[in-house]
């Protein structure tokens, strides 16, 4: 299948041309799959009069929106007992939070997806990995987004180690055992990037040698946009403190796990070859040529447990085009749209309404 | 614990300075009286000379009611039924208003009813108060530096503040009458602040509204009566960005599809020329949330198909209507501008489906008679509002099953000799 051969390729052995063909078509198989199985995303097909014959590109391709998945529990595994886990995505503002179904072969899909993205950062060897969070993360049941993002990457590493304790103070105990046993060595660090800030860099003794760590962090820019740290102060202050240089964002979503969006040497994020981005008109939902910012629409080969192969999400973003590559395209996250107003604002249009 | 007045004087003010004074002097503000009426009369002619308020349709309603050739009738019939029997009507005291963040011009009308009737009012906003509630009470504010009307600024007190226990405690203490206009999960969060024994609470929860159009008799009208039912179900759906309890959320038609399928289809040719016309500005979080009701509606109706008119207002065709199809829209239409157009043979099919929540009906192409005859047929989970298409939001005392004349007075009871 298209994702087979996606993922037996390496990026750039595979012609974009090619590759877009390969994903066009995953995906267009993907959404008769999903109709087959899922009786909610059928009638979304049905409403918005969906048909194949009709869908020419990637902009055809449906989506459905990411808060779908909190408001109704949407998935195609028609037996439950073939249900593996169900994720659940953090939810901070007192929503109720995501619900993701998975069954064995869309685990195995995500794992192969994440393998894939990270090859080129973290090479073919497994390494010593330091985690920045707490042991606790990974016990919570139902999962949360954050313990599933952890323990999806763990399986990049050994001899795990959890940098900080049950209440995220740091554990200098540990890191110091850690660092002693394998600092000497590439190894990897992971955690989400509010925490990795906050929790970790703020509170490191100030003789911590972090050269031979290859740093992924995710998620919390928000939160370091309060804190007013951009993404170069973060790289430039662990250089000059830890002497740490091999530092990757990424971008994903629960809701995709296993399509991860890593941050290239140019800033912006950049989709595995079995994903996709496309930008959105917030009103019309139109697409958007690049350096226009909307909403951000991703797509991927790997859910074939639930209806996520193309969503739109909740987050604004700009497409830029490839600084290196003009055939690829770097995403930049730019914020999350607002919350509705309870009220649109002044009412500007009310003086035409006769 | 902080808290700001905003009416009749603008100061930051603790709990503990509230407590450190009476709420209001021992200064009566007798039911029905001329300086109320004047008072409300100036703001009302206030917001007609601004070219600006007088053009907004919220605005322009809310002067149109407070005039005093509205509120003279409203009282007369109450002030002499006052003296014709063993009943006299007084105030009911201290009264406690905390009104919804939705609809920004509400207070005004509570305001008007509990000064009207004689109350001490207390109103809480919410900081996240519409900019038009807050426009309103500078008008109010501006209006009471005139001495005459002194004894109306020392029975009226609004206070902006976050939902914070500690003061809705406070004022719940000190009212006789606590009114609770707001979603269910306020209401619940409220009820949970006790009241002093004798006081009372009367709430005001989430409904939904409909509208309701006869398929063969909207064929046979003419075409500017068409057009003009266009545009007024688009007025009544874009006013409050579809948030208000009195907002329709669904179109039901009634008919037979010879009727049917020519009568829609000439509506939604007209609703996209109104859609085009106009320019319904949302802001992106409410784009967001209508994409997020919609497709749970689509997966959610079976066989229901979208009709997009523009980014404006869409159309979501339902087939089939049922109780549990009503209950989806209810758990998950947010407003932010779609319609669910359905269907129903007669009108007398509406009954079965109602629940508590249904509030208003707005109509076109029924007679009163009609009307009332489905009063008539009616149980006790019918609507409480029924008003024909374009006077949606139009308030009324009577509201969700109270006269509020009523609720904020008591009665004394004279037992003549």
């Amino acid at each position: 299948m298209n994702l087979d051969r996606i993922l037996n390729h390496t990026a750039p052995a595979l012609p974009q041309e090619e590759k877009d063909q390969l994903l066009f078509d995953g995906l267009k198989q993907l959404t008769e799959y999903h109709k087959s199985k899922c009786p909610g995303y059928r009638n979304i097909l049905h409403a918005i009069k969906y048909a194949p014959e009709k869908c020419r590109s990637l902009e055809d391709i449906p989506f459905i929106p990411v808060n779908l998945f909190k408001r109704l529990e949407l998935h195609s595994i028609q037996e439950s007992g073939n249900i593996v886990n169900i994720l659940a995505s953090s939810s901070t503002t007192g929503q109720k939070p995501s619900q993701i179904f998975l069954d064995k072969e869309t685990s195995k899909r995500q794992s192969l997806g994440l393998t894939r993205s990270l090859k080129f950062v973290i090479g073919d060897k497994r390494l010593p990995m330091l985690i920045i969070d707490a042991p606790s993360s990974i016990r919570t049941k139902p999962l949360t987004a954050r313990g599933a993002g952890i323990l999806g990457l763990m399986r990049f590493g050994h001899s795990h180690c959890f940098a900080l304790d049950n209440d995220l103070n740091l554990d200098q105990e540990q890191l110091t055992r850690f660092l002693s046993e394998h600092s000497g060595q590439p190894f990897l660090i992971f955690g989400f990037t509010f925490m990795v800030w906050m929790y970790f860099l703020q509170k490191c003794p100030p003789e911590i040698n972090l050269e031979n760590g290859i740093l992924i962090h995710s998620g919390g820019w928000k939160k370091m946009q309060e804190q007013a740290v951009s993404p170069s102060a973060f790289k430039k202050a662990f250089l000059n403190n830890t002497k740490l240089s091999k530092c990757f964002n990424f971008y994903g979503l629960v809701e995709q796990i296993g399509s991860i969006y890593l941050e290239g040497l140019d800033g912006f994020l950049y989709p595995p070859a079995f994903s996709d981005v496309i930008i959105r008109d917030p009103f019309t939902l139109e697409p958007l040529p690049y350096g226009q910012e909307g909403l951000v629409q991703l797509l991927s080969l790997l859910p074939l447990s639930y209806p996520g192969h193309s969503i739109l999400t909740s987050d604004m973003g700009i497409l830029h085009q490839g600084t290196h590559n003009k055939n690829t395209h770097g995403l930049e996250i730019t914020r999350r749209a607002p919350k509705a107003e309870v009220r649109g604002c002044s009412d500007t249009h009310a003086s035409k309404v006769g | 614990m902080e808290l700001e007045q905003i009416v009749p004087t603008k100061q930051k003010l603790t709990l503990a300075d509230l407590d450190s004074a009476p709420l209001f002097r021992e200064c009566n503000l007798p039911p029905y009286c001329d300086t109320v009426v004047d008072f409300l009369n100036n703001i009302s002619k206030q917001i007609f000379s601004s070219s600006v308020h007088s053009q907004d349709p919220e605005l322009s309603a809310l002067a149109f009611w407070l005039r005093r050739g509205n509120i003279i009738p409203l009282i007369r019939t109450r002030i002499s039924h006052n003296e014709a029997g063993n009943v006299i009507k007084r105030s009911r005291g201290v009264v406690f208003l905390t009104p919804p963040t939705n609809v920004g011009s509400l207070f005004c009308y509570q305001l008007a009813l509990a000064l009207l009737t004689g109350n001490k009012t207390i109103i809480r906003l919410s900081p996240n108060a519409p900019e038009i509630s807050y426009l309103l009470c500078d008008l109010i504010k501006n209006l009471l530096n005139d001495q005459i009307n002194k004894k109306i600024s020392e029975n009226l007190r609004i206070f902006s503040y976050d939902h914070q226990r500690e003061i809705t405690e406070y004022f719940s203490r000190e009212c006789d009458l606590r009114v609770i206009w707001g979603g269910d999960q306020t209401i619940r969060q409220i009820r949970q602040v006790p009241l002093a024994p004798k006081a009372m609470d009367i709430s005001f929860a989430d409904r939904f509204s409909w509208s309701l159009i006869n398929a063969k008799y909207f064929l046979g009208t003419t075409k500017d009566q068409q057009k003009k039912i266009a545009q007024q179900l688009y007025n009544d759906i874009t006013l409050f960005d579809q948030k208000a309890c009195t907002s329709p959320k669904i179109l039901c038609w009634i008919g037979d599809d010879n009727h049917l399928v020519p009568a829609k289809k000439k509506l939604h040719v007209l609703l996209d020329t109104v859609n085009q016309n106009h320019h319904y500005s949302q802001e992106i979080g409410n784009s967001v949330e209508k994409q997020d009701s919609l497709y749970s509606l689509m997966a959610l109706l079976d066989k229901s198909s979208l009709h997009y008119g523009s980014s404006n207002i869409s159309i979501l065709d339902m087939v089939t209507f049922n109780k549990e199809n009503l209950q989806s829209i209810h758990e998950h239409h947010h407003g932010n501008g779609l319609l669910v157009e359905t269907s129903l043979s007669k009108i007398s099919d509406i009954q079965p489906l109602l629940t508590a929540k249904e509030q208003t009906l707005a109509y076109f192409g029924y007679s009163e008679a009609d009307i009332i005859t489905l009063i008539n047929n009616s149980t006790e989970l019918f609507f409480d509002n029924i008003t024909p298409i374009g006077q949606s939001h139009a308030f009324s005392h009577i509201w969700d099953g109270y006269d509020l004349f009523d609720i904020y007075q008591r009665d004394i009871r004279l037992n003549k000799l």
